[in-house]
């Protein structure tokens, strides 16, 4: 075996040129799909973290209904104990329909009653602000752009927040845009402090958490529902926003189809280079058969000749995507001219291309893959021509 | 099969299509060789000499007759058994360009030993000890793209016989050669057929060959039509070689 590794490797080494040329266009088509796929979960990252941070977080637990002091007191208990090194951090927050009214309308609303410092960490709400304060002043009310328009308010108006037991007159303190439609005309802030002197009925707990890149929802949620209150329910986000995880399923699968051609591309490129360079050994490999050499010993050195130089390929042309996507990966991608009227990236359109294992060693055991399965043919060419036409051969 | 022949054709023909049309570039040859003998094929280009060693060697089968060698009926069995026979029992020496040009002169006389599976100290001493005798010891390391072409070819001539084969057949080993170097490649080939007591048809049509031969075939246009034994040596040499073609 080691035999043979040495003289497909040497032999490899003797056509330099051609190894050479083969070896490049290898490491770019690796290279390249390494780089693609770090882009690719980018963009699936960045889908991810705008639609999470919008929501409910990677997993989102929710309870109710129940009386608003009862949701306060889960709200303001300690935060959950730190340990999971999957974890980012958590939002606890109070949640109810009310309708709010202005001179100009009414409009139906769901409001979040949040602890501003903590939902600046993990939201980008405080950052989506167009007019007056984040939640500065504790009794404030904070709405969407698209309310603000439908109910003519402006910073410093009065709203009538009215639910089915209730209603409660509030200051505009801000008004933000987040770029999604619906998300701004529908959904306002409040403190926790504010909900407290309220007597609403029917509110829901709810706690948002957020985990680390590359963490696993599902297995984040499996840990934590051994912990929850029996009450509690415990959903991730591809539950919760299917239509993002689609588009996530989506991106995957037309990265595999990019994969799948780029590899059977290379492929065909790696099989015309072996069909060449056995072509020109048909003398050389006649005379191993007439030495002994078994067909099965000839197959075994073109195959070994395609992994050796695809081997040396992969490693070369990994190693560029890598340092490429990394280095792209804290610079990061601007995509803003492309995603501006996109829900998906309307809160951040900055891609990180992520490089991460799979996507790192994947191409490269692929170019492997094809790389002996190019070297069948031409080994098998080699391998089946009789000796005595071989060695006419010249 | 002639008994205790060390190769025994008989009736053995071999086709060839040419422009569509098949030609017989061996017809009808029945030939015994004695073990031990050292037999030259000899005969104008295009008369079937290599083609008839390629049968002798199992590189090639014939489409009527058959094949003996060694006690082994050749077109009969399959290609991995030939490969096997020919890795153990067989020598081969081609005429020109049969050195690995990626293995050097010690991996090229030792790859017979490593398909023989032998161990590699036992391997680097018996190349070792044969490169010596052959005065290619300085030569070991190097690649085949800086020998001469004598050197080369008493490097095939080494790699033909280290693994102590019972048959070498070399099929036009001086045929690009100088008259000394041809000279020096023949004489290595006889000291070494001599020291293992070597079955060794050659092909050529080398005049300088036949004199060193005890027994001559000579081919015209596919056909056996002369062999001389014993005697025919002496016979030669005073002749001359035209009447051999």
């Amino acid at each position: 075996m080691m035999f043979w590794l040495r003289f497909a490797f040497r032999s490899c080494v003797r056509r330099r040129k051609r190894t050479g040329i083969t070896l490049l266009g290898v490491a770019f088509a690796v290279g390249t799909l390494v780089v693609l796929g770090a882009i690719m979960v980018g963009v699936n990252d960045t889908m991810i973290e705008n639609a999470v941070a919008m929501h409910a977080g990677h997993v989102a637990s929710v309870a109710g209904p129940m009386p608003m002091h009862d949701a306060l007191d889960r709200a303001r208990t300690p935060e959950d104990p730190a340990g999971d090194l999957e974890l980012a951090g958590t939002l606890r927050r109070c949640r109810f329909s009310a309708m709010l009214k202005s001179d100009h309308g009414t409009l139906p609303a769901t409001i979040w009653a949040v602890d501003p410092k903590r939902e600046a960490l993990f939201t980008p709400i405080e950052r989506a602000m167009v007019n007056g304060q984040y939640l500065a002043a504790p009794l404030d009310l904070l709405i969407g752009k698209a309310a603000a328009e439908e109910l003519s308010l402006n910073v410093g108006d009065s709203v009538l927040v009215t639910t089915p037991s209730e209603q409660w007159e509030r200051r505009v303190g801000g008004i933000y845009s987040s770029g999604i439609g619906a998300f701004d005309l529908g959904v306002s802030f409040m403190t926790l402090e504010a909900a407290s002197e309220l007597n609403e009925p029917q509110v829901f707990f709810e706690k948002a958490y957020f985990l680390l890149r590359g963490a696993d929802p599902e297995n984040v949620r499996t840990r934590l529902s051994d912990a929850a209150a029996a009450d509690e329910k415990l959903s991730t986000w591809p539950e919760l926003l299917p239509e993002v995880a689609q588009l996530v399923d989506l991106n995957a699968f037309s990265m595999s189809i990019m994969i799948a051609l780029v590899v059977l591309i290379l492929g065909f490129g790696v099989a015309n280079a072996l069909l060449i360079s056995v072509m020109d050994r048909y003398r050389h490999f006649a005379v191993l058969k007439a030495i002994g050499v078994r067909p099965s010993e000839v197959i075994r050195i073109v195959v070994f000749e395609a992994l050796l130089m695809c081997l040396a390929a992969g490693l070369l042309g990994t190693g560029l995507g890598w340092a490429i996507g990394t280095a792209w990966g804290h610079v990061g991608l601007d995509l803003s001219a492309y995603t501006s009227s996109n829900p998906h990236f309307s809160v951040n359109p900055i891609v990180y291309p992520r490089v991460t294992p799979f996507m790192t060693f994947a191409p490269q055991a692929l170019a492997l893959c094809a790389a002996a399965g190019a070297a069948i043919w031409p080994a098998i060419v080699a391998a089946r021509r009789p000796v005595s036409h071989a060695m006419r051969d010249i | 099969m002639t008994p205790n022949a060390a190769i025994s054709l008989e009736n053995v023909t071999r086709r060839f299509l040419t422009g569509g049309q098949p030609f017989a570039a061996i017809d009808n040859v029945c030939l015994d060789v004695r073990p031990g003998q050292r037999l030259a094929l000899v005969g104008p280009s295009g008369s079937g000499k290599t083609t008839l060693l390629n049968l002798m060697g199992a590189l090639d089968r014939p489409d009527s007759g058959t094949v003996h060698c060694l006690g082994i009926e050749l077109s009969g069995i399959s290609e991995r058994k030939t490969a096997a026979f020919r890795r153990a029992r067989l020598g081969f020496i081609f005429q020109q360009d049969a050195l690995m040009p990626e293995l050097t002169v010690r991996e090229n006389v030792e790859l017979p030993l490593v398909l023989l599976r032998k161990e590699p100290a036992a391997r680097r001493s018996k190349v070792g000890l044969l490169l010596e005798s052959l005065g290619l010891a300085e030569k070991a390391a190097e690649l085949p793209a800086v020998l001469s072409a004598g050197e080369k070819q008493r490097v095939a001539v080494a790699r033909a016989v280290v693994h102590d084969p019972d048959v070498l057949l070399a099929d036009e080993p001086t045929a690009n050669l100088d008259g000394a170097t041809a000279g020096r490649v023949l004489d290595t080939i006889e000291a070494l057929a001599g020291q293992k007591s070597l079955t060794v048809v050659l092909a050529t049509h080398d005049a300088r060959v036949f004199g060193r031969f005890e027994a001559i075939a000579r081919l015209e246009d596919g056909r056996l039509v002369e062999v001389r034994t014993a005697k025919a040596t002496e016979e030669i040499r005073a002749v001359g070689h035209a009447e051999l073609f």
